[in-house]
């Protein structure tokens, strides 16, 4: 049994009411922007929301779904993200394996890692990029979104960390037994590591529901967009949209504003990943159990 | 473990499958239809055979389709094959229209350049000197209607720009008409009414009217953005002409002073006077002490929140913050009404006016029918702005519901007296009530627009309204300039020329100088440091450029 | 020889794939960097394209702005990254004294979220708090000082910029910490209290010592990254006021207007960015290995 000192107590208190000031001060604006989000422009613009709508109106979220296109993005999307995090996961996994490993086990290890951190310092621009992509007859296909960056080396050098602060008594149990590497990798090492995954996997999750721009460049016909991408040409220049006189684009602001809009936008955004979140956190806080797997 | 492995491997191919079941790209019907051979030459004549046109466009994201239509195929596109046997392909669309420089710039890049696109005049240029683009002269001159060409008519400079030694290689797209570019300054209707309508002549009327808002209701007198972009539009009132400083391509407005110089308004003498002005009126409280912290919401939200009366905006400030600001203070007399700049002596404001074309419409060399593209121009123009077109109501609907209008994108012309022709006849319809005259999807929603506010009080309606909708709106305004000549025009009718890219960023040197002048961080005269710098840094490069291209001194 | 590759070869099979895809995405387009020393012309090609040497270096560093804006990007990136570290660091431990586990999910999500929201949306909601008439400045005269322009003032922005920054972002890092400390053998600590070692101790002698690793990899990647001082940011906050103090290299160059086609200059000032962070990163690994003895990558 602890003993509980008064220390300790104090202590309690304070963490707690801190923690929770922080938490407090994290949330209030994101209750704020769905306020915005569900308020009138004209409720918005007065400064009056706060944290409960005001002149309730589903417009802005009206205008993002009701013309059809929304239902197909959030389905490109689903299906980019399944397979872009599929992709990067398991490329991680191999990449950072092997990486994690010293050079006096695996020789040629320097070389990789050194090939992987030149590629984040260094890139030859979105023009050459793009001719690839095109030369690869990759242009407005889900490919040109999920295979370029299929080795997030960010993610992969957290994860490859991870994997060299395990104890090297955990997988020389598993070579003694006869199991070679990449066995030793998939039934050893990858169950005790799933907090690390589920956080290199979130991180990938959530690059590959936000990212808009590579969307917008690679796919040519409107109706492959992914959600974000979509959500962003609602959008993007809509001052600029109003400054080009004799559009009608302006017609937009009776109805929404840019606000209100990009609060809606934001919440669309969010949703998945609400639904996404509940199962990765199983993970999050789940503690490293060695002791069956020592034996 | 294993079965980890397995069930990736596993969702890996059942996504692959999935995916090969998404849709390919939708391609309009590929046919050959009979038609009546009709005398070359004529725009009009369709082709016998299908012939096929490549395209790229940037689309307007709030562009509603009916079923089943897309941007790709519609209205538009089986009119293009019926009626003229073309059939129109678009290598793609850039939805929202936010990539659109970009991705055109990629695919110059890739070496596959579609039939023909509209580039800006950096583009432009680039694809001269790359010798990929066709000299369109000929074309022009035998197959674009004649209501095309006589947009040379009414604005002769413009297709200078894309001339090159006297042979035509781009098509400008024209724009509305400069009746869409005086700015002016907008007052709260229920403000201005209460306080006994005063005349506003002079800066020192419209100085007194801010302190009598800013007694009555509190607050501050003229809002403006941290762009600058608003309060340069108030330099006519001191005889100066300034550019957007928010707007790359129009940082600066280049016009020649007394010695027949070409100069930039921020050279100009008069702008001292200018700074001097807005110094005092933050002083004085007529500008925010927060203006630096207003981006373009925050403006609009004071006006919308009754911090502020007055704001120097565009002819579509009514759409901007007008049925917020109704809404908000819940009263149909709580709008922003526009008034002629007050200047110096009280004398007559000009109307500035900058060159307004954007872009050119190019073919490339590797187009195997350009003729088809002179015909489609011709036809997208005709429908559109063409008094004599003859169409069922139900094919109307077809080209331009739904903001339909903007469907053909890179075939699309704009007739530069279309808002000029449209507000005289908007106006007329709104006096007289006969509607018969309105033929333009424009017209008619601009027209219903401000019957909706004027009958209903809907706010929507009111930015129509107060663009074109009653005596003292704002092309009336600018149609009185325009009349009787009270416009000051650029002397730089054309892009900027090349010598431009030496210099970067100069306008950061002019606006940190100015915004710390108006706040009182440094004196008047502190500006001609500024300006020394200015010129020194790019100023010089760029006004020695803007005479040698436009001839000034 | 032989058996060493024997040993060796599933850890080469394993790469093969992502060494595949790397090279093909990430090195067969470096050649668009050859851009930095042309006046690119998109019609000619990267092989057309006149050769302008160090033309466009020579344009962006003569200007006197520029030198600002990479100053102002290495004074707020800096002090972003340790504030960031601090913050992340801290509030993960302050987490793993949660013992309520649902508590400490929804604990974490919370600081996470504000991720999720664009500059664009923070910006509108800062620029109400911190305005001149905003609820800070509201709490600040009520305690009798003087109102602060957090936004306009040129000396306070880039503060204003750097704690809203550590603010917004910190929940990553602690995401990251906090699975770093879930993953400490629960041995460790077992031992550690055999040896009567409280809470404080234990937190002090095995969590922080573990968690060095983690910390000195994140500082690392920042670094990678410090000349990107956070453009969407600094874009939505900043306005001419504040160009002295405010304006970041990323800022200057979106400024030039890429949309025109300005890519050459952008792509020298993204190849100059490069080696900086080059040497960064490369001086960092020297020190971590020199002085502490250890290997970041």
């Amino acid at each position: 049994m602890h003993t509980v000192t008064r220390g300790m107590k104090v202590f309690r208190v304070f963490n707690y009411t801190a923690i929770i000031l922080v938490c407090l001060s994290c949330f209030l604006p994101v209750l704020n922007t769905l306020a915005v989000s569900f308020s009138s422009p004209a409720a918005v613009s007065t400064g009056k929301v706060y944290f409960w709508p005001v002149q309730f109106t589903t417009m802005a979220y009206e205008f993002a779904i009701t013309n059809g296109k929304f239902l197909r993005a959030l389905w490109v999307s689903v299906v980019r993200c399944l397979l872009g995090v599929s992709i990067n996961l398991f490329m991680m996994i191999t990449t950072a394996y092997p990486l994690s490993k010293p050079k006096s086990v695996f020789g040629a290890r320097n070389f990789y890692m050194a090939f992987y951190i030149f590629t984040i310092l260094f890139g030859g621009g979105l023009v050459p990029y793009y001719i690839l992509v095109n030369r690869l007859g990759l242009m407005n296909s889900i490919w040109s979104l999920v295979l370029p960056l299929s080795v997030p080396v960010y993610n992969m050098v957290i994860l490859m960390n991870f994997m060299r602060g395990l104890p090297p008594e955990l997988e020389e149990a598993a070579m003694v037994d006869g199991a070679g590497q990449i066995k030793t990798l998939f039934t050893i090492i990858l169950p005790v590591l799933k907090p690390a995954l589920a956080t290199v996997g979130l991180f990938s999750f959530v690059y590959h529901w936000n990212d808009w721009l590579t969307g917008a460049l690679f796919m040519h016909d409107p109706r492959n967009y992914p959600l974000q991408t979509y959500l962003q040409t609602l959008l993007t220049n809509f001052n600029d949209m109003l400054r080009q006189s004799g559009s009608d684009y302006y017609q937009l602001l009776a109805r929404m504003n840019e606000q209100t809009g990009r609060a809606a936008q934001l919440f669309l955004g969010l949703t998945p990943l609400l639904i996404v979140y509940p199962f990765l956190q199983k993970y999050f806080t789940t503690g490293l159990v060695l002791g069956s797997v020592k034996g | 473990m294993r079965k980890i492995a397995r069930n990736l491997l596993a969702s890996l191919l059942m996504l692959t499958m999935v995916l090969s079941a998404l849709p390919a790209l939708a391609q309009a019907p590929v046919g050959t239809r009979e038609f009546v051979p009709i005398p070359e030459g004529n725009w009009d004549a369709p082709y016998e055979t299908v012939v096929n046109i490549t395209t790229v466009k940037g689309a307007g994201a709030d562009i509603v389709y009916e079923d089943g239509d897309t941007h790709t195929s519609n209205p538009w596109t089986r009119a293009w094959l019926d009626r003229l046997g073309i059939e129109v392909t678009h290598l793609w669309v850039d939805d929202g229209n936010t990539q659109y420089d970009s991705k055109l710039n990629m695919t110059i890049a890739t070496g596959q350049l579609p039939d023909t696109f509209k580039v800006n005049y950096v583009q432009f240029r680039q694809l001269m000197d790359a010798g990929l683009i066709m000299d369109l002269t000929d074309l022009y001159n035998e197959h674009a209607s004649q209501r095309i060409r006589d947009y040379e008519k009414t604005d002769p400079d413009t297709i200078k720009q894309s001339t090159v030694d006297g042979r035509i290689y781009g098509i400008p797209e024209y724009y509305y008409g400069i009746i869409d570019q005086p700015k002016d300054l907008w007052i709260r209707k229920d403000w201005y009414e209460d306080a006994g309508s005063p005349a506003l002549k002079t800066v020192e009327d419209f100085e007194n009217l801010a302190a009598l808002f800013m007694e009555k209701y509190g607050g501050y007198g003229l809002a403006i953005s941290n762009t600058l972009e608003h309060l340069f539009m108030t330099g006519p009132m001191f005889g100066v002409y300034l550019g957007n400083p928010a707007n790359p391509n129009a940082q600066y407005f280049w016009y020649k002073d007394d010695t027949g110089r070409i100069k930039a308004g921020i050279a100009h003498e008069e702008f001292k006077t200018a700074l001097q002005y807005w110094a005092k009126w933050y002083e004085d409280g007529i500008i925010s002490a927060d203006f630096a912290n207003a981006d373009m919401n925050k403006m609009i939200q004071d006006l919308v929140n009754g911090k502020a009366g007055m704001q120097p905006h565009y002819q579509w400030q009514g759409w901007h913050v007008g049925p917020n600001l109704v809404a908000a203070q819940g009263s149909d007399n709580a709008y922003m009404i526009p008034f002629p700049f007050p200047t110096m002596d009280g004398s007559q404001v000009l109307g500035q006016v900058g060159f307004p074309n954007n872009r050119v419409i190019v073919i490339a060399k590797t187009c195997e029918n350009p003729a088809a593209v002179m015909k489609l121009l011709s036809f997208t123009d005709h429908i559109m702005f063409d008094a004599d077109t003859v169409m069922t109501e139900e094919e109307f609907k077809g080209f331009t519901d739904g903001q339909r209008e903007h469907t053909p994108g890179s075939l699309e012309i704009i007739d530069p007296m279309a808002d000029m022709i449209q507000f005289e006849h908007v106006l007329h319809a709104l006096k007289t009530g006969d509607t018969s005259e309105l033929f333009t999807a424009g017209m008619k929603k601009k027209y219903s627009d401000s019957i909706s506010w004027i009958n209903e009080k809907n706010p929507g309606g009111l930015g129509a309204y107060l663009q074109q909708g009653f005596d003292g709106c704002a092309y009336d305004n600018s149609k009185f300039l325009i009349d009787n000549g009270f416009i000051k025009r650029t002397d730089v009718w054309g892009p900027p020329p090349v010598e431009f890219d030496k210099t970067i960023n100069t306008i950061d040197i002019i606006l940190n100088g100015v915004m710390e002048i108006i706040m009182g961080i440094q004196p008047v005269e502190y500006y001609d440091t500024v300006l020394a710098n200015w010129y020194a840094q790019g100023g010089q490069i760029m006004e020695d450029a803007v005479n040698a291209s436009y001839g000034g001194q | 020889m032989q058996r060493r590759l024997k040993k060796e070869w599933p850890y080469h099979m394993l790469l093969l794939p992502g060494l595949v895809l790397t090279f093909i995405f990430s090195y067969l387009p470096i050649y668009g960097i050859v851009m930095a020393f042309q006046d690119y012309n998109p019609g000619l090609g990267f092989i057309g394209s006149r050769w302008v040497g160090l033309e466009n270096f020579q344009l962006v560093f003569q200007t006197p702005q520029f030198l600002r804006a990479i100053f102002n990007t290495f004074y707020i990136s800096l002090f972003k990254i340790v504030l960031q570290t601090l913050a992340s660091v801290s509030f993960a431990l302050m987490l793993n004294e949660v013992r309520l586990t649902s508590a400490k999910r929804i604990f974490q999500t919370i600081v996470y979220i504000p991720n999720f929201i664009s500059w664009v949306i923070m910006a509108g909601i800062l620029l109400n708090l911190l305005a001149s008439d905003g609820i800070i400045n509201i709490v600040i005269k009520a305690l009798g000082g003087r109102p602060v322009q957090f936004i306009s003032n040129r000396s306070v922005f880039p503060w204003t910029i750097i704690l809203s920054d550590v603010w917004k972002t910190f929940g990553f890092g602690t995401v990251v910490y906090l699975a770093s400390i879930t993953s400490i053998d629960p041995e460790l600590y077992e031992a550690a209290v055999i040896d009567g070692a409280g809470r404080w101790k234990q937190t002090r002698y095995v969590t922080i010592p573990l968690l060095v690793p983690i910390i000195v990899l994140m500082v690392v990647l920042a670094l990678g990254n410090v000349l990107s001082a956070g453009f969407d940011q600094v874009y939505n906050l900043y306005s001419p006021a504040v160009y002295p103090t405010g304006d970041i290299i990323d800022t200057f160059v979106y400024r030039l207007g890429l949309q025109n086609g300005k890519y050459a200059i952008g792509t020298a000032v993204g190849l100059f960015k490069s080696v900086i962070s080059c040497t960064l990163i490369s001086l960092s690994l020297w020190v971590a290995y020199r002085f502490a003895n250890y290997r970041v990558f």
